[in-house]
């Protein structure tokens, strides 16, 4: 094939502006699949400035719940929550009512020593499988203080190791603590998994 | 979906949580008079194997069953009265009572779905791989009925369903080991053999006369070979 017939065959090619080469989606129509663009989502905590004693009796409170856990000492830990003291795990970070939707945990303190005796319970077969966990809290971020109550953002990563397996979970605490009797305790503990949404391979079976 | 009939093993499988609801729900009785219909839920599955007996379960051909009403769960509470004058209205009372009186604790579509009408929960079992099964579950608001009628199929999901259950958990752990046994080299036969030949049979449906027989097993197994005998056969 010689280079007059190559010619021939290719013809003129064209120029494509700049300003056209988006993608092709784009430039048929740029919502054309019906997906608006992504609002910002989640929950963006209030950072304050905060005196450092605040800060510190805070920081503990987080860290002992955490160490709690870890050891399943769970009636330290419940505790730690004031007598109307909720517990709770929505199914969906939009959630905003822990009575009336449907929840991964829900749990007031009489329903917290239901699992804790339920936990500790020597036929509880679930409890046969050696499993242990390790929390990590951080991003700690005191949203609001006044002189009987506090909120409190923060983030935690927890590895959860069942028979051979590790399990991750991770999320956001958003604790609202009162002061009873002189000594911070939690009104709500809101946790938001990030992997609520996810199909768990176990069930949860104490509180993260 | 053996376990959704099977009124054997809710005393043993969920022996630690309806003792550990039972002693709150009896503290909370013995110091306000009553306590929240959901300890209830789960207090009751402790119930002891004569109580368990007196449960039936009616067994389908092809595996379908239904395991009949244990939990009391058509009380004289302000709310279910409501309730079922809102059901009158709508269908009349003949069709009300029938809809009513209904003794259903849960309906089996074998192989995989569960259908818990009392107290609105679908359950649905997915296969994905022999060792791997999703299991899905669903509660519902009725159109119409008051916002209490819905707190109950809510806080039976809650605390029956939910991801972190406290009831389920056990379930599943039994079910894990259940499979790792038959995975290693141990007993290749699983005995169904609880009140056999002890059931009534009528027009091919058979009824238990002790709510704890294994006629449940027995049916949804010969439904399995039934299913599985023209594979066999075509390999």
């Amino acid at each position: 094939m010689n280079e007059t017939v190559v010619k021939q065959a290719l013809g003129t090619g064209v120029v494509i502006e700049a300003v056209q080469s988006m993608t092709g989606a784009e430039s048929i129509a740029p919502d054309h699949m019906g997906r608006g663009r992504l609002p910002a989502s989640g929950y963006i905590p209030k950072f304050q400035k905060i005196d450092w004693n605040t800060r510190q009796e805070v920081e503990q409170l987080l860290y002992c719940q955490a160490a709690l856990l870890d050891s399943k000492a769970w009636e330290n830990f419940i505790d730690l929550f004031s007598h109307d003291g909720i517990y709770w795990m929505p199914s969906n970070s939009s959630q905003t009512d822990w009575s009336r939707e449907p929840s991964i945990f829900a749990e007031d303190k009489l329903l917290m020593e239901v699992r804790m005796g339920r936990v500790q319970h020597p036929n509880a077969w679930s409890q046969a499988a050696l499993w242990e966990t390790n929390h990590v809290v951080g991003n700690i971020c005191i949203e609001s203080v006044t002189d009987d109550t506090i909120e409190v953002f923060s983030k935690f990563q927890m590895m959860e190791l069942r028979r051979d397996h590790v399990r991750h979970f991770a999320g956001t605490y958003r604790h609202s603590l009162v002061k009873e009797a002189n000594i911070w305790k939690i009104k709500l503990q809101r946790v938001d998994l990030t992997n609520a949404q996810g199909a768990f391979d176990y069930v949860i079976q104490a509180w993260v | 979906m053996e376990n959704q009939l099977d009124a054997l093993h809710p005393s043993v499988t969920h022996q630690s949580t309806g003792v550990s609801a039972r002693r709150v729900e009896q503290r909370l009785k013995s110091q306000k008079g009553s306590a929240p219909l959901f300890f209830h839920y789960l207090s009751t599955f402790a119930s002891s194997f004569d109580q368990w007996d007196s449960v039936q379960t009616v067994n389908f051909p092809n595996g379908h069953g239904i395991l009949k009403a244990y939990m009391g769960l058509r009380p004289t509470d302000p709310d279910t009265v409501e309730y079922e004058n809102i059901l009158k209205g709508a269908y009349g009372s003949e069709k009300a009572e029938e809809y009513l009186s209904r003794s259903i604790h849960h309906v089996l579509i074998y192989p995989y779905l569960s259908v818990q009408s009392p107290l609105q929960q679908l359950r649905c079992l997915r296969p994905i791989a022999p060792n791997k099964t999703v299991s899905e579950i669903w509660h519902f608001r009725l159109k119409g009925a008051p916002e209490a009628i819905y707190q109950r199929a809510l806080w039976y999901y809650n605390l029956v369903n939910s991801p972190a259950t406290m009831i389920n958990a056990d379930d599943l752990e039994n079910w894990t080991k259940g499979q790792l046994g038959l995975q290693s080299k141990g007993g290749e036969w699983v005995s169904f053999h609880r009140n056999y030949g002890q059931d009534t049979e009528k027009n091919g449906v058979l009824y238990s006369n002790n709510g704890t027989s294994e006629v449940v097993m027995r049916s949804q197994f010969k439904a399995w070979a039934n299913y599985l005998t023209p594979a066999f056969k075509a390999a």
